[in-house]
């Protein structure tokens, strides 16, 4: 600079030699001057730096944040235009397979029911500035429960809309319990109730009426009581089950056993009710061949029970039959039928509590089907003996496959 | 008098057949909704008792399928399950049943004695020249959804039919009220 300085001044015909002192006095200032100016820009470069990393940190650590939440989340600007979906709303959005990160309001509103436009409930919201909240949104195979609410900041002391959040939390589970609870109840009261009625009945007509009854009625009407007692104390013994099994208050009696034994003494017993239906019952050659289990062997035999039981009542003159194998560490346990089979949409339900698959309406059920907590007391049962119990297969017409494992014997040495 | 009970659970059908032979009632069974909608047909009863909870096709359908055909209409149908969840007794009764009892909570003999009072009013509405097949209303055996508490009279004050067609003169009728 005070070479800059000192040539200028020559061109202007200024004699520098005259005027040195002074303008050296000056430079010095200048030079002084432009040196602090230029560390303080280095120091404001250096905040700004900072500053703008410690932002994009923050703003990542939001992003993060909000993709960790369960909770969907989409905000709109003003106009109103999506400007950020979070990873759990573009799961919701998305569905099974989907793999899009963005859209617009109103494709949102093509997800979501048909009957219920979001684009139009953010507009309310952003117009009315209120919040709104609604609790059960259908969304594809989901069940959504949605809080839209108005953000606004003050912009010249003023309160300003800036946009609006839309939560979305994911309530299927509890939606579809809470409807599997009221069929439960109202199927188990039925349930409970027809073998009341008849115990109720038959006795009353027996203390009333007792010499008009022949030998041959009197027969009849004491084995249905007798019938309906036993199924109320199976009903009940289910109830009991599910209770002590959750709460782990059963306690599991493991022995080394062999399961071929177990399935034949469920054959036997079940044998009467597959003729009844003309159904072919059996044990497959390959349930010799497997090494001994550990588990507890009566609540083993409750599941094959259960499961061929099952494969039973949806199986007419056709077969039932009963195979192992040998995996590892596990054994296999196969129960094939050739029965009335499963749809698709009714395999996730199937292990569920109170729930019984196919049950469209449950005015039309078979009443003979029981609780259907079968299947969910088998699943606790085999889980608790550090097994698994799985639907292999099934197709409407053509039949099912159920399976379950449990743990092979140590063996001795 | 004939009566055509359908009803899928045995022991259900086997006690009302029991009590309405003794009651000299003609009786026939069925076990499903279309063999019930056969032998109405084929039987043509005075009376159908039909249960509601059945495989294939449930009773509210054998209700609806009856009351649209021109030979069975007329045919008094009371409705009885042990379902009392309001919404099916609503259905039922809208439908066309003359009445609906919950089985649980009502004797044979009582079940005995509402079908002769049901049958009784019907044949003095008739003589009286009123629409033998008007469809009454009523509900035997509870309030639905609170049955335990319910007094047993609120059920009977709400069931006209009931009241009314009591024949206080038939010895072999009503001894005790239908609701414990």
């Amino acid at each position: 600079v005070q070479d800059l300085l000192r040539s200028q001044l020559e061109d202007a015909g200024v004699n520098v030699a005259e005027v040195s002192e002074p303008v050296a006095k000056l430079l010095s200032e200048v030079a002084k001057t432009y040196a602090s100016m230029q560390a303080e820009q280095a120091q404001s470069q250096k905040t700004i730096k900072l500053r703008s990393d410690q932002l994009i940190s923050s703003v990542g650590q939001a992003y993060s944040f909000l993709d960790q939440l369960h909770l969907g989340l989409v905000m709109c600007d003003v106009f109103p235009q999506v400007v950020l979906t979070n990873y759990a709303a573009q799961s919701m959005l998305n569905g099974k397979s989907g793999k899009k990160k963005s859209w617009t309001l109103e494709e949102m509103s093509g997800i979501i029911h048909q009957d219920w436009n979001l684009a139009d409930k953010v507009k309310t919201c952003l117009r009315e500035m209120l919040p709104m909240e609604f609790k059960e949104v259908p969304c594809g195979e989901l069940v959504l429960r949605l809080f839209i609410a108005p953000m606004s900041n003050k912009i010249n002391e003023v309160q300003q809309p800036i946009g609006v959040i839309i939560l979305m939390e994911n309530i299927t589970e509890q939606a579809v319990m809470a409807r599997s609870k009221d069929e439960f109840f109202f199927i188990a009261s039925h349930e409970l109730r027809t073998p009341l009625t008849a115990i109720r009945g038959n006795s009353s007509l027996i203390l009333e009426k007792r010499d008009k009854i022949s030998a041959d009625m009197m027969n009849g009407m004491l084995h249905d009581i007798h019938n309906s007692a036993v199924r109320l104390i199976d009903i009940v013994n289910d109830f009991l089950d599910v209770s002590a099994l959750e709460t782990g208050k059963i306690e599991m009696r493991t022995e080394d056993f062999e399961l071929g034994d177990v399935v034949e003494e469920v054959l036997r017993d079940l044998g009467s009710v597959a003729a009844d239906k003309g159904n072919k019952l059996s044990a497959d050659s390959s349930l010799a061949a497997l090494p001994l289990v550990i588990a507890d062997r009566q609540r083993t035999k409750q599941v094959i029970y259960n499961l061929v039981g099952n494969a039973l009542k949806f199986t007419e003159h056709g077969q039932v039959v009963v195979s192992g194998k040998s995996v590892g560490s596990l054994v296999q346990c196969f129960v094939q039928d050739t029965g009335q089979g499963m749809s698709k949409e009714s395999h996730r339900l199937l292990f569920r509590k109170f729930q019984q698959a196919g049950d469209t309406n449950l005015l039309s059920r078979d009443s003979t089907r029981g609780t259907g907590l079968g299947l969910y007391i088998s699943k606790l049962i085999v889980e608790q003996s550090g097994g698994t119990i799985r639907l292999e297969s099934s197709e409407p017409g053509k039949g099912s496959v159920f399976c379950f494992t449990l743990p092979v014997a140590h063996q001795p040495g | 008098m004939k009566i055509l009970i359908v009803d899928d659970d045995p022991t259900m059908y086997r006690m009302y057949q029991t009590i309405f032979g003794m009651e000299s009632f003609q009786v026939e069974v069925a076990v499903d909704g279309d063999s019930g909608l056969e032998k109405a047909k084929s039987f043509l009863p005075d009376v159908i008792l039909l249960d509601i909870m059945m495989k294939t096709v449930n009773g509210l359908e054998v209700l609806k399928k009856l009351k649209a055909d021109n030979d069975l209409h007329a045919i008094p149908v009371v409705v009885l399950s042990n379902v009392s969840d309001v919404t099916v007794i609503n259905e039922a009764k809208a439908n066309g049943a003359a009445q609906f009892v919950i089985k649980s909570n009502t004797e044979p003999a009582d079940m005995v004695a509402l079908v002769r009072a049901l049958l009784a009013k019907l044949r003095t509405n008739a003589a009286a020249g009123g629409a033998p097949d008007v469809p009454a209303e009523g509900m035997v055996g509870g309030t639905p959804g609170n049955e335990e508490s319910a007094p047993a009279s609120t059920a009977a004050e709400e069931a006209p039919i009931t009241d009314a067609a009591v024949p206080e003169a038939d010895p072999d009728v009503m001894p005790q009220p239908p609701l414990q």
